[in-house]
């Protein structure tokens, strides 16, 4: 590895002016999981780190007064995974943060780590990207907000500039007609991501009507994607089996999926299909079970 | 005799250090000058070199020796040295990509990476061969230019009359079989320190199975005396088979540390483990099967085509071992093993737990259920009928003794509920059970021309016992079944005992821990060394306390005179025999595996094995129909230990074999293209984690009449070698589709239950 500079701010202002100078050579470091791996094995070359475990704010984690989720970027994948208010109000969240890697990994590893490094494999984005989330980002000064489903510009990219970094997560709350959840598929337990679906579902009360819905895709295109033409099938419909099966078969044709070592492209659509299904079951079985008030 | 220490879960006698970090290993090791070695790896699967220019990697700062072919000695190596193929250095070809071309000494890691990245290499690039079909075909590029063709060793064995008996039986069954590259993960690389002192001795700080044996290939291929070579072992991190054969690094490191008169340290990379450390050697298998009506079966009919990488290796041997087990499991009176190891250019296998036998268990025991479901037979009923039993020759050869194989099928078959399993209820999801036999060493082999073992131990005045033993605990844990066998016979306490193990200056010449052999092999030896030291202790004790040296009774540390009440320490005779009357109390114990009466090498086939080894596994599997997901619920293994030395070690010898066969079965898979692996570390290599192991039963079946100490037979590998058949019988009774092929991943299950629809 080669040698690189470790800066330790310890605000928000400090931490930004750091990431704009050295040419873009100079990365944000939280829990570090993936980004010393890219250094040490990927052939990865900084001239500088800045580390984020000084600055202030950026581990909040609470619900605010109307329901919504404020996530620190620097927030840890275990402390998401394990706070109480999270697994009442966003069990779907949770739940996501529990699929990436081991419980050490957690520890360490951060929500923002985990979105701004940008995999299309990323386990928390499609959950995130079906609940509505949207990124704040702050370049020191001021922030500006984008929804996360445009935070992705490519592989390994997103859309923060020099000097950039990404301050929060916010997401909105689900009403209690509302549904979220995430099915992931990988060859073995702690594995990367092979297709992860997240299905966000808003239901007519006392129905499986849909009102509102989104459908997000992780690791079958170049970034986290929403399955639209799918969403566009099932919103105002009634969500039944041949619809939840029609719709299914749909969001294969919002896939653009790769072949690569942990499956085949051909292989990659068969898990869109049948993962968007089991997600669109399950919104449907709780609608149906009367959870919706 | 009673037994106060055999047979119990007692903990490991390295546990606290492991868990609190003392232990040492290669890689903690500090000393004075160290500096880091780096090897600079072919990048082409098949080249010709035309020149090396290291000037600019000298001249960088902090760089104290580059070294080539020229600076190395030019003779060939391999583990048989009449099939030494292998350089040191390459000076005119390279035959896979990670072949070593180059190496440097350097200050610390950064320079020594960028010594190696300015090495210039010029190539003219060969045509490779990468499939074993291919290899054989005629006209294919050579592996080794030297030779006539890419086909490197041949093995057949014939017994009885298989044409005859394949024409007259009723019922045959023939497919094909292939197994893949299978990576020995260990948690700790390869690795070792070189340094030489002003005495001209080298001394190799590494982490070997076989200490000794490394050492004399270390001398060979250096050109030195044997004497002049000493390797300690430090603590390691899991060998499998992995550490057994001496790696190029070791006379690398040697030959940097000799120019700069430093030690050198040379410490794999993951991405070099895995693409550099060598494989369990892939098979492909052409197998038939032959059965009368009533169930026997008459005949097996096997040819292997073994692929072995650029290199022998222990490719010859691991065929041989192959056709042993062949013959031996059932005894089926006609029997053909045909087989050959073919050259390729890819990275060279070498041993691996269970040594050729879990692909080959992978094809017969598949076959057998095919067989039975062929006859309309149950699968375990086919097996109890061909069962193997105690006091017996097979009609190949092998002497059976202390086997208790329909027990082991027994006990496996009814834990897992196998007469229910027809009963089971359909819930939509698809579950299988199936299970497969194996037999295995328990004792090492003769393979050398000869197998025995030597062991001293010391007591102290101060109140320890020093047990010197040659078997290596390279995670296995054998140092705490040693030094359990020792403190049974000599009758002191656990705790009270030291070994010592790692270092060929100190510990008697040994063939090292491998093929399931040091309980068998060293554990006999130690048995027989405590005997002696209980000899000389008794008689000390008998002087002291004025009895007769038979009447002295000798447990838990304690001393006395049978019938007498009066209870002695047992340090305090020791202390009393040395201090007072100038006697040392010591031990020295031999265990020579006598040969048959007519053995010789290359006849001996299942004669160079001292004792068998049998169990079964029966498994339950769930098939996921929509993404062709295989999760294995539950694994019942019920295998001889012969006498359990300890029981918690035991269960996770056999635990973690399972978890390395499941691997094999269905998931771990070196991925190569044009000869070079893609997936290099552990993020694309799967192995199976805590989340994907099932519920395992262990069942130790104990079996008399094996000439272990105090009756035991090894357990290192058995738990691996009937995993994966057993699986895919599983997957068979649950989705009725039958795979040739490993590893069965999901997309070949969902293609296949396609195809069924």
């Amino acid at each position: 590895m080669k040698p690189f500079e470790y800066k330790r701010p310890s605000s928000l202002e400090e931490a930004c002016t750091m990431l704009a100078a050295q040419d873009g050579r100079v990365k944000a470091l939280a829990g570090g999981t993936d980004l010393l791996v890219q250094m040490k094995q990927g052939g990865l070359e900084l001239d500088a780190l800045v580390s984020l475990r000084d600055v202030p704010g950026l581990d909040a984690l609470h619900l605010e007064e109307d329901g919504s989720l404020i996530m620190g970027s620097a927030t840890p994948l275990g402390a998401i995974e394990n706070s109480p208010d999270v697994r009442r109000a966003f069990p779907g969240i949770a739940e996501a943060a529990s699929f990436v890697g081991s419980m050490q990994v957690r520890s360490r590893a951060t929500v923002g780590g985990n979105l701004c490094n940008a995999a299309p494999s990323a386990d928390t984005a499609p959950i995130l990207i079906a609940c509505g989330s949207t990124a704040v980002i702050t370049d020191g000064q001021a922030d500006r907000t984008v929804l996360l489903e445009d935070f992705f510009s490519g592989p390994g990219q997103t859309v923060l500039g020099p000097g950039e970094l990404l301050r929060a997560i916010v997401v909105p709350p689900v009403p209690e007609t509302g549904f979220a959840k995430y099915c992931k598929s990988f060859r073995s337990a702690m594995d990367c991501c092979t297709v992860g679906v997240a299905v966000y579902s808003d239901f007519v009360p006392g129905s499986a009507v849909v009102r509102d819905l989104r459908l997000a895709l992780g690791a079958v295109a170049p970034t986290p994607i929403r399955a639209r033409a799918a969403e566009a099938m099932l919103v105002g419909q009634e969500l039944d089996e041949a619809l939840t099966d029609r719709a299914s078969l749909e969001a294969v044709a919002d896939a653009l999926p790769i072949s690569d070592l942990r499956a085949s492209a051909a292989y990659r659509k068969v898990l869109v299909e049948v993962l968007s299904r089991r997600a669109l079951t399950a919104a449907r079985a709780w609608a149906e079970r009367g959870a919706v008030a | 005799m009673s037994t106060c220490i055999i047979g119990k879960g007692l903990p490991r006698v390295d546990a606290v250090p492991k868990v609190t970090g003392a232990a040492q290993y290669t890689v903690d090791l500090k000393m004075p000058g160290l500096l880091v070695g780096k090897i600079l790896r072919s990048p082409h699967a098949h080249a010709r070199i035309k020149s090396i220019d290291t000037s600019a990697a000298e001249q960088l700062k902090g760089v104290l020796a580059v070294i080539t072919a020229k600076d190395v000695p030019d003779g060939l190596f391999s583990f048989y040295q009449w099939l030494a193929d292998k350089n040191i250095l390459c000076g005119e070809t390279v035959r896979y990509i990670g072949d070593e071309v180059a190496a440097v000494a350097a200050v610390d890691d950064d320079t020594a990476e960028e010594a190696v990245s300015l090495i210039k290499v010029d190539y003219e690039l060969l045509p490779a061969v990468f499939d074993v079909h291919a290899a054989l075909e005629p006209g294919a590029p050579l592996v080794h230019d030297d030779k006539e063709s890419n086909s490197t060793w041949s093995v057949e064995r014939l017994f009885g009359d298989p044409d005859k008996a394949l024409a007259e039986c009723d019922f045959v069954v023939e497919g094909t079989y292939v197994t893949h590259a299978q990576a020995h993960t260990c948690l700790e690389t390869s690795n070792c320190i070189a340094k030489w002192d002003e005495k001209d001795r080298l001394t190799i700080w590494t982490n070997a199975q076989a200490p000794h044996t490394q050492r004399q290939e270390v001398a060979r291929i250096l050109g030195i005396p044997r004497r002049n070579v000493r390797v300690i072992n430090s603590y390691m991190g899991g060998g499998f088979g992995s550490k057994l054969v001496m790696d190029v690094k070791l006379p690398i490191a040697s030959v940097l540390s000799r120019l700069t008169g430093r030690p050198v340290r040379i410490v794999n990379t993951r991405s070099e483990e895995f693409t550099t450390g060598k494989t369990r050697y892939p098979y492909t298998m052409s197998l038939k099967t032959g059965a009368m009506k009533d169930g026997r079966i008459v005949v097996r009919d096997l040819t292997v085509i073994g692929d072995a990488g650029a290199y022998h290796d222990k490719g010859p041997a691991t065929i041989n071992f192959s056709s042993m087990m062949f013959g031996t499991l059932y005894d089926v009176p006609n029997i053909r093993f045909q087989a050959q190891m073919v050259y390729t250019n890819k990275e060279m296998g070498t041993a691996f737990r269970g040594f050729g036998n879990p692909q080959l268990t992978f094809a017969t025991e598949s076959q057998l259920d095919e067989l039975a479901h062929k006859m309309g037979i149950d699968p375990l009923d086919l097996r109890l009928r061909n069962s193997n039993c105690s006091m017996g020759t097979t009609s190949c050869g092998a002497e059976i003794c202390g086997c208790a194989m329909t027990e082991c099928m027994e006990a496996a078959s009814e834990a897992i509920e196998w007469s229910q399993k027809k009963a089971r209820p359909s819930d939509g999801t698809l579950r299988g059970v199936g299970l497969a036999n194996m037999v295995h060493t328990g004792g090492g082999g003769r393979f050398y021309g000869y197998n025995s073992a030597e062991a001293f131990i010391k007591l102290s005045d101060e109140g320890t016992v020093t047990l010197i033993t040659s078997a290596l605990d390279m995670g296995q844990g054998s140092h705490t079944t040693m030094a359990q066998i020792a403190a049974e016979e000599l009758g002191v306490s656990l705790s009270d005992i030291n070994v010592l193990s790692h270092d060929t200056e100190l510990t008697p010449y040994d063939l090292g821990s491998w093929g399931s052999r040091a309980t068998f092999m060293d554990g006999n030896a130690v048995q027989a060394a405590a005997r002696d030291a209980r000899a000389a202790l008794a008689e000390a004790a008998a002087e002291m306390l004025e009895a007769d040296p038979a009447d002295i009774v000798i447990e838990e540390s304690k001393v006395w005179v049978k019938g007498s009440s009066e209870k002695h320490d047992l340090f305090e005779i020791v202390d009393h025999a040395v201090n007072a009357h100038g006697i040392p109390i010591s031990g020295t114990g031999q265990f020579v595996d006598k040969l048959p009466e007519g053995y010789t090498i290359p006849t001996a086939f299942a004669k160079n094995i001292p004792c068998f080894s049998f169990g079964t596994q029966a498994v339950e599997v769930e098939v996921d129909p929509e993404t062709g997901q295989v999760r294995v619920l539950r694994v019942v293994a019920a295998h001889e230990t012969g006498t359990t030395i300890n029981q918690t070690m035991s269960e996770g010898q056999i635990e973690g074999s399972i978890a390395q066969g499941i691997g094999f079965a269905l998931m771990e898979r070196l991925v190569r293209q044009e000869g070079k692996v893609q997936n290099d570390r552990f993020l694309d290599y799967k192995i199976p984690n805590i989340g994907d192991m099932p519920e395992i039963e262990t069942i130790l079946v104990e079996s008399v009449g094996t000439k272990g100490p105090f009756g035991a037979k090894g357990i290192g590998e058995p738990g691996l070698v009937p995993t994966a058949p057993a699986i895919a019988n599983a997957v068979f009774d649950a989705i009725g589709v039958r795979f040739h092929e490993l590893p069965i991943t999901r997309d070949m299950v969902l293609e296949a239950l396609k195809e069924t629809r």
